[in-house]
């Protein structure tokens, strides 16, 4: 079992510290008696025909290992304090799960298990907040298994307070022509370790994950997200937006893994950073792994200033420098958050996110 | 839609213009394997001052603290203890083709290279397993200040004292173990010296040849390019295959002065047979430029990252490459950069091939340090498959310390186009003319960086990889 957090799917130069997340993400001690009871409310919303059961999760889930890693899952299977699982046997409708970190609920290990019947559809949205200034853990491990035809709609909303430590596991198998959508926003947490991997084994199975972070203060992220393709014709989209401020430190890794046999796979990988501040660590690893000579594989990340002209521009039309900087950086996230369905979750977003741009004293220059 | 079983078909391929070997005659051969004693004995036998013995025998306690990389390509074939790190061939070293020896002139000649010399060159080094047999400047060329000339003549040359203050500088024996190893044993290679303001109009080449099976060739290529002059360095190798394993654990350090430029050039054809762990490093200062134009062709495995440190202001760095890995090759390729001095450039642009079971693998590492404001970097990598048996895998890292930068990385793999196959087959071709003409098209932005005399070699080399390697 490696023991490593957020792995590399290929090993690099060790002196860039990129193999696996650093030791701030190292798994928190599990105290005497296990972590106690979870703050976390399971919520179908009207027309969800989801089953959930709590204490469980379906057989099929859990048969790939989490970008966070194996020693993650075993850390959550062993020491959950909420298990539930979705099952979808028809069409579709938002299950939510809203978990809160608070003084006396300060730990949350939750296993949630997902699995979406022949061509049945399923969404649920994960919302992670804290109360603040609570010093909270918060390890949550998702494994979906989405079978013939099936779609998967996981939104994961990260709002946890900046003394909070998070863990973020995703474990995907897809059997054939089903399509799983997940859309994550990391805006909270003092050190975030997030990782997905998709098994994509049916011919013409589809994973699209797009995330939008910021992290700012002294803050930690580290991103593991992996697409595998075995089936013919399959599809992975795997793109990240973010925002560095002040002495963020953050590791992205994107992996898009053709094995021999993925036929004309397709898989594409980017990132879009824009970093404020000289005291930013901003790493990126785009991995192309192919063991496949029918398939189409490309990355592209660019790490910018926010463009001078167009700033300009927007200051020529009487906006302040900082709401021109604003609409900037909302036309590179909202993309993403306006894919949310739910408005007041896109609201308290955008609240975060101002409130974070805020105290970027560049940003108000 | 192509059918899916439609698999290539893969010969063997002739390699005998570089495949011949001649009879191991050398004045002298170390044991093998890697000792204290041994490396005692190749500083007595070059004559070293005694600061190289002891840089020597402190690099060999580097080589023993230091661990086998993790992160490569298995090297498990290589036994340090099979190794012969020094083999001295007949004869001294001259100045004219005509007192070489005769079959070391005739492997030379062979491979073209006196040939070359007369049509295209500066001046040629060459060297034969461990020491350098050849070595010439052209008159007019040396008249202007520029030494060329082999490392060990250096060592105890006019210019002794900045191969001391240079050697192993940019690349420390610390660095890595291959090139722990290196600074105990390094035997050969050349010396190049370009006082402020000259430029050499026409390219230098050395030229390393590696015969006796089972042997290591440790060159040391050491080039200082004073401020606002100018070189072209061209590095070429080759060795017959044996069934043993051979070693190559070069290193080429480049210090580029003010406004300086250096155009670093090499086409690499080891047998495959050879372990390619070579170590390449260029610091540059401000206002001046390296340029690293890089073809792989040979070695059963490679480890090959030429690295620029962009140290000056206002420096700048590109790297053009492609890497043609075969059967039975695990070719990891690639580039390193690391920007320090402000408003500072990188280019990094590759492409691969991977045929017949051929592994290549593209590894590159862009790092921008906190005060390398308004610097930028863009990698562009590309990657060709020509069959389902071989792997292409892609490793980029970039490495950001400030925010006014701009930073792009673009990376994309497939496989030969099929419409462009069917547009040149409509207009006559057959199909493995289509896709070696499709082949040769992919690697031209990599010939053309190169001398004429010197991309007709690399298109040769691709034709002779491509040569029933498609169907």
């Amino acid at each position: 079992m490696t023991e490593r957090i957020n792995p590399i799917q290929m090993l690099t130069w060790n002196h860039l510290n990129v193999n696996e997340a650093g030791k701030e993400f190292k798994l928190a001690v599990v105290p005497e008696g296990g972590f106690g009871k979870a703050d976390i409310t399971i919520t179908k919303e009207a027309g969800a025909s989801a089953a959930v059961t709590y204490g469980e999760i379906p057989s099929v889930c859990g048969q790939t290992i989490s970008g966070v890693g194996e020693l993650f899952d075993e850390y959550v299977k062993k020491n959950a304090n909420c298990v539930y699982s979705l099952v979808a046997d028809g069409d579709d409708g938002m299950v939510r799960e809203d978990l809160r970190l608070t003084k006396d609920a300060q730990a949350a290990v939750v296993l949630c298990g997902i699995h979406a019947k022949a061509g049945s559809k399923v969404s649920l949205m994960q919302v992670l907040r804290s109360d603040e200034d609570v010093e909270g853990l918060a390890a949550s491990l998702t494994q979906i298994y989405a079978e013939k035809g099936s779609e998967v709609r996981l939104i994961q909303v990260s709002l946890a307070g900046d003394k909070s430590r998070r863990w973020n596991g995703l474990a995907i198998d897809e059997e054939a022509d089903a399509h799983v959508d997940v859309i994550r926003v990391e805006l909270g947490a003092e050190t975030s370790a997030v990782g997905s991997r998709s098994r994509l084994t049916g011919d013409n199975s589809d994973y699209s994950i797009h995330t939008v972070y910021f992290v700012d203060g002294k803050r930690f992220a580290d991103f593991n997200d992996t697409a595998e393709f075995y089936g013919k014709e399959t599809h992975s989209e795997i793109h990240a937006t973010g925002v560095l401020a002040a002495s963020a430190h953050k590791v992205l890794r994107e992996t898009v893994d053709f094995k021999r046999g993925s036929v004309h796979a397709v898989g594409h990988e980017g990132e879009d950073v824009v970093m404020f501040g000289d005291e930013v660590v901003n790493k990126t690893t785009p991995l192309i792994l192919c063991g496949e000579e029918w398939v189409e594989g490309q990355h592209a990340a660019t790490t910018t200033q926010l463009d001078e002209r167009m700033l300009y521009y927007l200051e020529s039309r009487g906006l302040s420098p900082a709401e021109a900087k604003r609409i900037m950086i909302d036309a590179k996230i909202c993309p993403v958050t306006d894919l949310i369905p739910d408005e007041s979750i896109r609201d308290e977003i955008a609240a975060n996110v101002g409130r974070r741009l805020d105290l970027i004293d560049e940003f108000n220059v | 839609m192509p059918d899916f079983e439609e698999k290539t078909q893969v010969e063997e391929i002739d390699r005998s213009l570089y495949d011949f070997k001649d009879k191991v005659d050398a004045d002298l051969i170390l044991d093998s394997g890697l000792t204290r004693k041994i490396v005692e004995t190749i500083s007595e036998e070059k004559n070293d001052p005694e600061w190289m013995r002891q840089f020597r025998l402190k690099s060999l306690e580097y080589y023993n603290s230091l661990e086998i990389p993790n992160w490569g390509p298995p090297i498990d074939g290589l036994d340090m203890d099979n190794i012969v790190t020094y083999v001295r061939p007949k004869g001294a070293m001259h100045a004219k083709w005509e007192e070489v020896p005769e079959d070391i002139k005739n492997t030379f000649e062979r491979l073209g290279i006196p040939q070359a010399e007369r049509a295209s060159l500066a001046g040629v080094g060459a060297q034969y397993d461990s020491e350098i047999v050849y070595h010439n400047v052209k008159k007019e060329v040396a008249a202007q200040g520029v030494i060329y000339t082999d490392i060990e003549s250096a060592l105890r040359g006019p210019k002794a004292d900045l191969v001391e203050k240079y050697f192993m500088k940019a690349v420390p024996p610390t660095d890595h173990k291959f090139a722990a190893l290196h600074g105990a044993v390094w035997s050969g290679g050349s010396f190049v010296y370009v006082p402020e303001g000259v430029s050499v109009e026409i390219p230098l080449q050395s030229y390393f040849r590696l015969n006796a099976p089972g042997a290591g060739q440790f060159e040391h290529t050491l080039i200082i390019v004073e401020k606002g002059a100018y070189l072209h360095f061209i590095e070429g190798c080759s060795a017959p295959k044996y069934n043993i394993a051979n070693l190559h654990a070069g290193c080429v350090e480049i210090f580029v002065g003010e406004d300086a430029r250096v155009r670093y050039s090499t086409i690499e054809n080891w047998s495959k047979n050879m372990y390619n762990l070579n170590t390449k490093r260029a610091i540059v200062e401000k206002g001046g430029a390296i340029e690293w134009v890089s073809g792989s062709f040979g070695s059963h495995t490679s480890y090959l990252y030429p690295m620029s440190v962009l140290k000056g202001d206002d420096s700048r760095m590109e790297y053009t490459g492609i890497t043609f890995a075969g059967n039975g090759q695990n070719l990891d390729t690639g580039a390193k950069v690391v920007h320090i001095g402000k408003n500072t450039s990188s280019h990094i642009s590759t492409k691969s091939i991977s045929r017949d079971g051929g592994i290549s693998n593209f590894r590159s590492e862009v790092i921008i340090n906190k005060n390398a404001v308004d610097s930028k970097s863009a990698v562009t990598c590309e990657s060709l498959m020509l069959d389902d048996q071989s792997r292409s895998d892609t490793i980029p890292v970039s490495d950001i310390r400030n925010s006014r930068v701009d930073i792009g990385h673009e990376a994309r793999i497939g496989r030969i186009s099929e419409e462009a196959i069917f547009y040149l087959m409509s207009r006559g071709l057959s199909e493995d003319d289509a896709k070696a003409l499709i082949v040769g098209g992919f690697a031209e932005p990599i010939a053309k960086e190169l001398p004429v005399e010197y991309a007709v070699e690399m298109n040769n080399l691709i034709n002779l990889e491509m040569k029933g390697s498609i169907g």
